[in-house]
């Protein structure tokens, strides 16, 4: 069964086209990845699949409901979470309320059950708490828990991205950038993350990369997009085989 | 049929007679949006100081009019200089909600400071032109508004040459467009800065003067109302657009005018931010702004 | 061993400090309530407390909108007019008992801050300030204007319902209300809207109901204090509403610390007690308001108590960032529960 479904996906800003009737299924299971050169358009796919941009036209479907138009929230609470390029943390709060904010939605006691401190608001409290911890436990973060996020290392906090993610509870993860100013190595122990991730909470994927060892090491299924337009959809052996692919993006790095 | 036309005319005259003060006013206001993204909550009192230095210096030093406005415009240029460098400046890299809280606290220290000094009963401004009116198609004009469009025309004029053929005005403009890039160009952003804080502030003192003369009354707390009402019609113009505060403040006086002869006076103050919320509603970005999207 | 962190961080000397306030603010109330009691604080005096509670009320539930939810309102003092006259009136034309008038000054309230806010609060940061001051003063004008309100004339002869005891409940209890909500998982989602409200939506969190919501509940305790100061001054006028009002609050709140609980009621209780200890010099009061304003914004941005409470720094705080929902229940599965 698919579980994402993209039809005819067209983005404009003013007169300019920022993607052009992209489409895309994603299976259960999946593991997609998205490049292109800067300024592609591939940030401008992920927000119309998570609510940020309202499509100018095209059809977005999860689970084979219709998402666009939706709040971003709303996609959120069926099951599509996403980290994004430039780290959204929220930044001044401790490792442990990062994570423990993102369970929200799936936390049942109304306000008033909150102001009067009713047990089903105690009970409640106390499973997030555990599933926070269990969660910062499989990220290794768990000795941080108590630090401020933006004291952690770069690839720290893209882990704990990740895992704020996972807390949002997704079927989809996507995944912008999540590699973006790590090293070689930090790369690869992201790489290995990832598939984990993905095999541990019987995830699909589908991220946007520029590394190329990381899409080629990780994805099933590469699709390319150059100024708005799916110019190569394939294998990785087959993206690095494409004659256009190399011209428009892979050429520049093969020289 | 003709009466009301008539009427229609007069209060179109008055108007734009009350919105270029605006106008004056939300340049300032416009310009330090534009370049430091910062309400200047302290504008509309340095308008205040603008009319009080006139009338001292039409009282006590004896000047005549244009020099004595030109007074008022460089103690106000000055005053917005300093308030920029002790206030603001060093709350540049703060948040925005710092330098806005801080810029009421200074609005307050100046009215305060004002009331204290110069007592809050209102003075009469001296009578620099004597009343003259002019009946045109049977419209009223008196020599008054003329003084106010005249020299509110010309100031414009001018802040037109020096933003858009001069050094400076190129400098200003690329501070606002991207002060980091502008600082790597070689522009020295701080005075940049400064010079603009002392450009609005000029005006808005010019604009004190011509209210002076205008209503012949002038008090510490005058500048309260029209200041947030020339922040309305920057707002309305689209804020950090020269030629949309000199729109915005034309409307608003059109606007308050109407108002005025049509309900009561009583609710004119509640104009300008009926019109503010819904132009911030329908279109946030203001009548000449650029609508931009902020980046995820 | 986080105690000793705490220590570390904060310095040996706040902690006393804290200390010193925490038994103060116990001794104080104390104090105070049986003063009142027995009748050995003068009636002048007990004004000035109830003033107190009611800028407590004012300053903790702007503290929710602007502290808390990020969200810069400067419009209280119009949910606060609306208050005042909506149990003014109710008081004058029906003498309905006051409870249920203060309830209904602050449902009122609420149903105009929701009417105000799901509009206005698309707009950020500095524009919703400018769009909040304006609803303030549309509220002040049409007061003005009214027949019903008595016009620039103002409404009289408010029986003097408000005691300071009555006070006292009213403000103990916003302060519970407003600990309970911050404290949960609906507090931590209005944090989460003040840290960065797009990760909030991508979160799941339905941001605009979160600021609306906010909103509301800030809007009727502003109601409520606003139907206190009406039963305690028993006239009232347009001009007790004006947005120099609203930023007298504002000044408590970002004193005290936006952000922090503890910290608006600190410097609440400051705020009004100080003014009247330098009676003396009360023309110098609003300059030096606006002498405070600018040095603490220079200064310390983030206020006395930045976004910590005062049980933070008294030694066992845990979580240095708020929302705390189970400081306790961490501090115990640190001690104990270490696999």
């Amino acid at each position: 069964m698919s579980l994402l479904e993209v039809r005819d996906l067209t983005m404009q800003f003013g007169g300019l086209t920022a993607v052009e009737r992209f489409g895309l299924t994603l299976n259960e299971g999946d593991i997609v990845g998205l490049i292109g050169p800067n300024g592609a358009g591939k940030t401008t796919v992920f927000n119309c699949l998570t609510g940020m941009y309202r499509p100018t036209s095209g059809e977005i479907c999860l689970f084979s409901k219709r998402i666009d138009g939706l709040h971003p929230h709303e996609i959120t609470q069926l099951g599509m979470a996403r980290t994004f390029q430039n780290i959204r943390l929220f930044k001044d709060l401790t490792v442990f309320d990062n994570i423990r904010i993102a369970f929200h939605y799936q936390i049942n006691y109304s306000l008033a059950c909150a102001v009067l401190r009713l047990p089903g608001f105690t009970s409640e409290e106390r499973l997030i708490l555990g599933k926070t911890d269990e969660l910062l436990k499989i990220f290794d973060l768990y000795d941080q828990r108590n630090e401020i996020a933006s004291n952690l290392p770069y690839g720290e906090q893209r882990k704990l991205e990740i895992a704020r993610a996972l807390a949002a509870n997704p079927r989809v993860l996507l995944l912008d950038e999540p590699a973006a100013g790590m090293n070689p190595h930090e790369t690869e122990e992201l790489t290995k993350l990832i598939q984990w991730v993905k095999d541990r909470f019987q995830l699909t994927v589908f991220l946007i990369e520029h590394d190329m060892r990381l899409v080629m090491g990780l994805c099933q299924r590469i699709l390319v997009l150059d100024y708005g337009i799916t110019i190569a959809e394939g294998t990785p052996h087959e993206i690095q085989n494409n004659r256009a692919v190399v011209e428009a993006y892979l050429g520049e790095e093969a020289l | 049929m003709v009466e009301l036309t008539q009427e229609i005319i007069q209060q179109l005259v008055n108007g734009i007679s009350l919105g270029s003060i605006y106008a004056l006013i939300a340049l300032g206001y416009t310009m330090v949006y534009g370049i430091i993204k910062l309400i200047n909550f302290a504008h509309g009192d340095i308008y205040m100081i603008g009319a009080f230095t006139g009338f001292f210096a039409i009282t006590i030093l004896n000047l005549p009019f244009l020099p004595a406005l030109f007074v008022a415009m460089v103690v106000a240029a000055l005053l917005g200089v300093i308030i920029e460098r002790l206030a603001y400046r060093p709350l540049r890299n703060s948040t925005r909600i710092a330098a806005l809280i801080t810029a009421i606290g200074v609005s307050f220290l100046i009215q305060n400071i004002a009331l204290l000094a110069w007592k809050p009963d209102p003075r009469a401004f001296p009578d620099v032109f004597p009343f003259r009116s002019y009946q045109v198609w049977g419209i009223y004009l008196d020599n008054r508004q003329l003084v106010i469009l005249g020299v509110a025309l010309l100031l414009m004029v001018i802040l037109h040459y020096v933003v858009h053929y001069t050094r400076i005005g190129r400098a200003m403009r690329a501070v606002a467009l991207d002060d980091e890039a502008a600082r790597l160009m070689g522009i020295d952003v701080d005075r940049v800065i400064s010079i603009t804080f002392a450009i609005g502030s000029a005006l808005a003192a010019a604009a004190g003067v011509l209210v002076g003369i205008y209503y012949n009354r002038i008090d510490p707390m005058m500048g309260v109302m029209p200041g947030l009402k020339a922040f309305v019609a920057a707002v309305l113009g689209g804020i950090g657009v020269i030629p949309g505060a000199m729109l915005g403040g034309l409307v608003m006086g059109v606007a308050e005018v109407m108002v005025v002869a049509i309900l009561e006076s009583t609710w004119k103050d509640a104009v300008a931010f009926a019109i503010l919320i819904i132009i911030l509603l329908v279109k946030p970005a203001g009548l000449l702004g650029r609508q931009t999207r902020e980046k995820v | 061993m986080r105690g000793e962190m705490a220590v570390r961080r904060f310095g040996p000397y706040r902690q006393t400090l804290a200390w010193v306030v925490a038994v103060l603010a116990a001794v104080g109330l104390l104090a105070v309530n049986v003063g009142v009691y027995n009748g050995m604080i003068d009636f002048y005096l007990t004004g000035v407390l109830v003033i107190a509670w009611i800028n407590i009320i004012l300053a903790v539930s702007l503290n929710l909108i602007n502290g808390f939810t990020g969200q810069f309102s400067l419009g209280h003092a119009g949910f606060m007019a609306v208050g005042a006259y909506v149990s003014g009136l109710l008081t004058i034309l029906l003498n309905w008992p006051f409870p249920v008038v203060l309830i209904i000054a602050g449902l009122i309230s609420a149903l105009i801050g929701l009417f105000i806010g799901l509009p206005t609060l698309r707009l950020r940061g500095d524009y919703l300030a400018i769009a909040t001051l304006g609803f303030g003063e549309i509220v002040r004008v049409i007061l003005l204007n009214l027949k019903i309100t008595g016009g620039p004339r103002g409404l009289g002869g408010i029986a003097p319902k408000t005691t300071f005891f009555s006070a006292e409940i009213v403000a103990l209890i916003t302060i519970i209300i407003i600990t309970n909500i911050v404290r949960s998982s609906h507090g931590r989602a209005l944090v989460a809207i003040r840290e960065d409200e797009m990760a909030a939506e991508a979160m799941g969190i339905n941001t605009t109901r979160y600021k609306v919501m906010a909103f509301s509940i800030g809007a009727a305790f502003a109601g409520i204090a606003g139907a206190l100061f009406a039963h305690h001054q028993m006239f009232i006028d347009p001009r007790s509403f004006t947005f120099q009002r609203s930023i007298e609050i504002l000044v408590i709140v970002v004193l005290g610390g936006l952000g922090s609980i503890t910290g608006s009621i600190v410097a609440a209780i400051v705020l009004t007690i100080l003014p009247e200890a330098l009676r003396g010099m009360a023309q110098y009061r609003m300059v030096v308001y606006s002498l405070l304003l600018i040095g603490l914004m220079l200064i310390r941005p983030q206020g006395l108590f930045g976004t910590k409470e005062l049980q933070d720094f008294l030694g066992y705080g845990i979580t240095k960032a708020l929302p705390k929902g189970s400081a306790r229940q961490v501090a115990s599965n640190n001690g104990g529960g270490d696999r």
